[in-house]
């Protein structure tokens, strides 16, 4: 039996019905990450014990699971053994889920390609010389090869949904707060989400059940009722409305992702859609928000590894050149670059230039967003410029930074999207994004399942039977 | 440029005179600098609708294994935190 292609219920249903244990289907998916895993680097830990269903998760290395490292693929914290769950995990543990491993990711989350480990790259399986994207690259690499059931990542700018249209699965960014953040190590604190990538939308809903709504742990987290999964499915949108990109805005994709953009909402409009061009202005200026916002956030929330009270420390004559020598040889290249333009836009005289306007973009965007939604039920947009780029391809870090034109604007506004796959362009997969108004996931998923039904995407990867 | 901007994060970080670091850092200053020729109103508080400024209730709440915080530290003395010198 092939795992891979089935999805988390089916697998449940077997075992209910006794026609398979817990056991067979975890070492399915071990001897999967096994003849995967050593070309494409997506684990940093693994782990090698079955719990519960079998059912094997690989978990972003920047959440927490007790008793595990959990090194953000950094030196700084590369002997870190995180003495608490994430609530994430601790739902998913409860729910039967056994632990893969904790997955790759550029370090502390920034990126978009996972070079930026302290671990190496991830490759992405349908091509080793290309990335599988970032951050959570791992993640959705071990996904789309069928190493894991599913993962979990984190999104702060794109970082679940980019990996996922690179990888050929299923990414999911719910809305600000509706998961715990509790155990996800804080990069930019207000735009941080925890999401989730699977091989389908049904796995994605029911992850999202399982792991969405409210925990004391976190004052962020949403008091909003999160749908019950056995009835997302049980009616589909006949007649909805949507709206996507005039061309001026799709002109930041490549020609190629534009046409297969084109028969994305042409799909749409068969299956009962009424959409609609509209333009999008304010798009234009939330790569420089994000990064304000972002790196303003982060170069607070990473004051904290400073040697004292955990991680690497470096030795010295006296505190302040411990702290230098620890931050200095601690932290990789791109995390130095985002701290210091993150304390350049909080300093003194700069700082109502640069984050006081990113901040009120916010608030600017959130409004235009709203308006959008009160005409239309869904947002189509792509989710990545081009399809996957090369390993080594982007040097310039302001290059890497536009990877996430089409994904950032959703994590400033706290909005909800999935990316599903939608096919090949020359032979490496494409997805794009679903975006709906806040909380408003039920929807969401079932316009996704509607349309993932009628792609019937084929994930090559996972074809063949162990 | 200005390389020492007064924040705590920029004075815990040894910046290497690299050339190359700086005309990255200017091109993403002046990118980000896009941004100011908006006209945006001042509105600088933003939550995503059902959520505010959410605050726990003040109170202590003890995590029951002190002692395995205590030992991810890198070095410790009757539970306290062991820094070198300061002065």
């Amino acid at each position: 039996m092939n795992f891979s292609l089935m999805t988390i219920e089916e697998i449940l249903k077997l075992q209910e019905e006794g026609k398979v244990t817990p056991q067979q289907v975890w070492e399915f998916f071990l001897k999967k990450r096994e003849e995967w895993e050593p070309r494409i680097n997506s684990f940093i830990t693994t782990v090698n014990r079955m719990e519960g269903n079998g059912i094997p998760a690989g978990i972003k290395d920047n959440i927490t699971v007790k008793g595990l490292p959990t090194t953000c693929a950094s030196r700084i914290l590369q002997n870190y053994i995180a003495p608490y769950s994430a609530t994430a995990w601790e739902r998913l543990s409860s729910a039967g889920f056994s632990l893969s491993g904790k997955t790759n990711l550029d370090e502390f989350a920034m990126g978009s390609s996972t070079e930026n480990s302290h671990y190496g790259p991830t490759r992405n399986p349908w091509d080793l010389d290309r990335t599988a994207g970032g951050s959570s690259g791992g993640s959705a690499a071990a996904v789309a090869a069928g190493a894991v059931k599913f993962a979990l990542g984190s999104d702060t700018g794109g970082s679940v949904r980019q990996p996922a249209s690179f990888c050929g699965v299923v990414g999911l960014k719910p809305t600000y707060g509706r998961i715990s953040r509790f155990g996800l190590v804080a990069f930019a604190s207000s735009l941080d989400q925890i999401g989730i990538l699977t091989t389908n939308v049904k796995d994605s809903a029911l992850i999202f059940s399982i792991i969405a709504g409210h925990d004391p742990k976190d004052s962020t987290s949403s008091r909003a009722p999160v749908p019950d999964y056995s009835e997302i499915f049980a009616e589909l949108p006949e007649n909805f409305t949507f709206v996507f990109p005039d061309d001026e805005l799709l002109e930041r994709a490549e020609p190629e992702v534009r046409k297969e953009f084109s028969l994305f909402v042409k799909l749409a409009e068969k299956l009962g859609g009424r959409g609609k061009q509209v333009k999008m202005p304010l798009l234009d200026y939330a790569m420089e928000a994000y990064y304000i916002v972002a790196n303003a956030e982060a170069s607070s929330n990473l004051a904290r590894y400073d040697g004292v009270r955990y991680g690497l420390r470096e030795r010295a004559k006296d505190l302040l050149e411990m702290y230098i020598k620890t931050r200095t040889t601690g932290f990789g290249p791109e995390v130095k670059r985002r701290i210091l333009t993150g304390g350049f836009v909080l300093s003194r005289g700069y700082y109502e230039g640069y984050y006081g306007k990113a901040v009120s973009f916010r608030k600017a965007l959130a409004s235009f967003m709203e308006e959008l939604f009160s005409s239309a039920e869904f947002l189509l947009i792509p989710t990545t410029p081009h399809t996957a780029f090369k390993l080594g391809e982007k040097q310039e870090p302001l290059e890497m930074y536009l990877e996430d034109f089409f994904t950032v604007f959703v994590n400033l506004a706290g909005l909800p999207a999935i990316s599903i796959p939608w096919g090949l362009i020359n032979g490496l997969p494409i997805g794009f994004q679903i975006v709906s108004k806040w909380y408003n996931e039920l929807g969401m998923f079932r316009l996704a399942y509607l349309m993932e039904k009628e792609i019937s995407f084929k994930n090559k990867l996972i074809q063949k039977e162990v | 440029m200005n390389r020492r901007p007064a924040s705590e994060s920029f004075k815990l970080l040894r910046i290497e005179e690299d050339e190359e670091l700086a005309s990255q850092l200017g091109r993403i200053f002046s990118w980000v600098g896009k941004l100011q020729s908006l006209e945006l109103n001042q509105e600088y508080a933003f939550y995503p609708p059902g959520l505010s400024l959410l605050a726990r209730e003040d109170r202590v709440i003890l995590f029951k294994e002190r002692e395995s915080l205590l030992s991810l530290a890198p070095e410790i003395k009757d539970g306290f935190f062991v820094v070198p010198r300061v002065l």
